[in-house]
């Protein structure tokens, strides 16, 4: 076949926009596709035309340059990238253009011809890929975290063929750090970490599952980080799998979670160690929170007493409703309630005392109103009370004995001292030498009375002082012997006989002074109030039980009548008897030294009759 | 009060109702004096007085820290006895428990019933005053 007539076939029907133009960049010839473009109904319309006819003025400018560039230096241009703008209707078009010398049969230079290939489309889209991609880039950098696709070959190699510009943020890298190679990554995580991430993307790719892990990095500034990595691997024919991710930074959630794992450990230890029972009850009586010191108090299991009452733990309905009370008062004033003590009784019958506050509390985690309660066991603190209101009465005693005493001895000493001025004013005024005498003899016995009450007074304030000191092992029967030999020369004169009934090796600890000065006092009263009728006969026994020693002393004397005296036995300067001899101090210090030990002191009697007197010494 | 013919010692202190009685002497020779060791003592003889139709006594000293029955115990009882007569008794109160402080307070709980508190040791003026 002839080349025109392939030649005409080819202009026809390529799509390609061909054209054959003269030295002065005429059109000669142009293809079918061309013509189409221009708009024109045949090829021939466009001889004689040139593009200044069918395109903007600058762009047909350019085009003319190039032609003549050619015409000139003879040489093509290839495949250059043209923005064509067309005129009817203006448009813009892309194009891949090359231009080519035109040469005759006669091998002369007679204008130029060129191919064009319309790439508009490929164009738009890659404008729109360009658009896409620089928006996802923009929308990229918004978003903290870095994505990526990663590859993994099937030489284990691997790779970030993309990664976005999070990556920075991230890891403290570029993206182009990561294109080649995943190493300058790997080479962040931490140590211990590592083959843990390995295994984990190991299996997601086995499985063909979303890879999620919380792994640690070693950043270069940043340090230490915490980073979630999540991706979803998909197989490629190749053997290589590709993954699409995206990992962030968790640093700040993972230590708040740590801290606070630390801290609910660090609440629960406290929570639960300490002593005071700590819980919380709603408005109905139930219980939301209790520590281990609670639930060990009300006898449950700490994790059987959420949900149970007051009286589902052994308390009656009386004690519950206290409580619930007490929980609502709480709840309606929305202050707190201080219960400074209250008593109860434990199964085993013991006595406690616990000092309880009480304040709103609404972080239960259900609507309803609740109350927690901090109870503290003060037991202890309320024996020690009891103690020292003890020590406080017995001090509050003595106090008064000797407020007593005070009373007694000035009463005494003035009335004396008063005495002895009384007589020597009537003394210095009186003539006659008989009344001086008499005088004389007054003055004496006041003087004495005087002494005598101040001798008293030196053996209270003595014995006062003395007591728990000097304690040693006495035997009892060597102290009766002792005194009985002091009162050698009272028990002849007044033919004293004695029975006793001591044992032996009956000893105490005791104050050996006031042992002594107990029983020289109780036999001397028994020789001295003796019956006028008859001899003195003095029983003496002791004995002693688990705990107490016991001391007896029994005379046959003149008795005391207790009905009138038996308060006034024992006190400082009573006398019963008309008998000038009784002063009736001895018993008050006996009673002192007795009750100082520790012991009690008490007397039966019949006038007449006789008298016991009964020692509990211990 | 030149009437006073016979006085009351109630006190149970001996050295001092002989001393007060030989200073009543010196002021008022020759009147009796009446002593008594306790108050119950006192009582039982002034109520033999009573039944036997004999005069009381004209003043009455009188301590309060006495055995067997005190001070306040036998003003207590001598009131019901004071009734019954027409005789007016005063009664002077001298023990050491009286002082400056309480002095008023006495006087002022007993009122009628004692006509003063006196302080001991007595002040021999006090005691002249108080005989007139």
């Amino acid at each position: 076949m002839k080349d025109s007539v392939l030649f005409h076939q080819l202009m026809e029907s390529l799509n390609e926009l061909i054209y054959f133009k003269d030295t002065k960049s005429r059109f000669v010839s142009i293809s079918k596709s061309m013509a189409e473009r221009f708009g024109l109904d045949s090829r021939e319309e466009a001889i004689g035309k040139t593009d200044f006819d069918f395109f903007e003025e600058h762009h047909a400018k350019e085009a003319y340059d190039d032609e003549q560039k050619i015409l000139e230096s003879g040489k093509p241009i290839r495949n250059k990238l043209q923005k064509e703008y067309l005129k009817n209707p203006n448009r813009i078009a892309w194009s891949t253009v090359s231009k080519f010398p035109l040469h005759n049969e006669a091998g002369e230079l007679v204008g130029t011809y060129g191919i064009s290939i319309d790439i508009t489309k490929e164009k738009e889209i890659s404008e729109k890929l360009e658009q896409s991609y620089e928006d996802f880039r923009k929308f990229s950098e918004q978003v903290p975290g870095f994505f990526y696709m990663f590859k993994l070959d099937a030489d284990n190699n691997a790779s970030f063929p993309f990664a976005s510009e999070g990556i920075k943020e991230v890891f403290e890298l570029e993206p182009e750090d990561v294109e080649q190679s995943a190493q300058p990554v790997i080479d962040l995580i931490h140590e211990d970490d590592l083959a843990r991430v390995f295994n984990s993307i190991k299996m997601a790719v086995l499985n063909q599952e979303t890879w999620r892990y919380d792994y640690r990095v070693n950043l270069p500034t940043k340090g230490l980080r915490w980073l979630r990595g999540r991706a979803t691997p998909e197989l490629q024919e190749d053997g290589s799998t590709l993954g699409y991710g995206y990992i962030t930074d968790i640093t700040y959630e993972k230590n708040m979670y740590l801290n606070n794992v630390q801290l609910r450990r660090q609440f629960q230890a406290i929570f639960n160690s300490v002593p005071n029972l700590i819980f919380v009850k709603d408005i109905d009586g139930k219980y939301v929170m209790a520590n281990q010191s609670a639930a060990k108090y009300f006898g449950v299991s700490p994790d059987k007493i959420l949900g149970m009452k007051d009286t589902d733990m052994g308390f009656s309905e009386e004690k519950a409703q206290t409580f619930n009370e007490a929980d609502k008062y709480v709840i309606q004033t929305n202050e707190p309630l201080f219960i400074p003590e209250d008593k109860s009784v434990t199964q085993d019958g013991e006595e406690v005392w616990h000092q309880t506050i009480k304040v709103p509390f609404d972080k239960t985690g259900t609507d309803k109103p609740a109350v927690l309660s901090i109870v503290t066991d003060i037991t202890r603190r309320k024996n020690k009370e009891s103690e020292l209101n003890n020590s406080l009465n017995i001090i509050g005693e003595q106090n008064k004995r000797l407020m007593n005493f005070a009373h007694i001895v000035s009463h005494n000493l003035r009335n004396h001292a008063g005495n002895i001025q009384m007589l020597l004013s009537l003394y210095e005024v009186e003539e006659s030498e008989e009344e001086k005498e008499e005088l004389m003899t007054h003055l004496s016995t006041a003087s004495k009375r005087l002494n005598e009450t101040i001798a008293d007074l030196n053996e209270i304030i003595d014995q006062q002082y003395s007591s728990s000191d000097h304690l040693r092992e006495i035997n009892l029967k060597d102290v009766v012997n002792k005194i009985k030999e002091i009162l050698t020369s009272e028990i002849l004169e007044n033919q004293v006989s004695f029975v006793e009934k001591i044992p032996d090796d009956l000893s105490l600890e005791y104050n050996a002074s006031y042992l002594e000065s107990i029983l020289l006092n109780l036999l001397s009263n028994a020789i001295k109030y003796r019956h006028p009728d008859r001899k003195p006969k003095i029983h003496i026994s002791a004995y002693q039980d688990q705990e107490n020693v016991y001391l007896e002393v029994t005379d046959n004397g003149l008795g005391i009548d207790l009905k009138k005296f038996r308060n006034k036995l024992f006190g400082m300067y009573n006398t019963f008897h008309n008998n000038d001899n009784s002063k009736g101090i001895g018993l008050f210090i006996t009673k002192n030294q007795v009750e100082s030990m520790g012991g009690s002191i008490d007397v039966q009697s019949e006038p007449g009759v006789g008298t016991t007197f009964k020692i509990q010494l211990t | 009060m030149s009437s006073i013919n016979s006085i009351c010692v109630i006190d149970d202190d001996k050295i001092y109702t002989y001393g007060i009685s030989k200073i009543i002497n010196n002021f008022l020779p020759g009147k009796q004096i009446l002593s008594y060791e306790n108050g119950r003592k006192a009582l039982e003889d002034l109520k033999n007085m009573e039944d036997e139709n004999q005069p009381l006594p004209d003043l009455i000293l009188l301590d309060i820290d006495m055995p067997e029955m005190n001070g306040w115990e036998f003003l207590t009882e001598f009131q019901v006895l004071r009734n019954r007569t027409d005789k007016s008794i005063p009664v002077f109160v001298i023990s050491s428990r009286v002082n400056q402080s309480n002095q008023d307070l006495y006087r002022l709980e007993w009122d009628n019933k004692v006509s003063d508190f006196i302080p001991k040791p007595v002040d021999i003026e006090s005691l002249r005053n108080l005989l007139r």
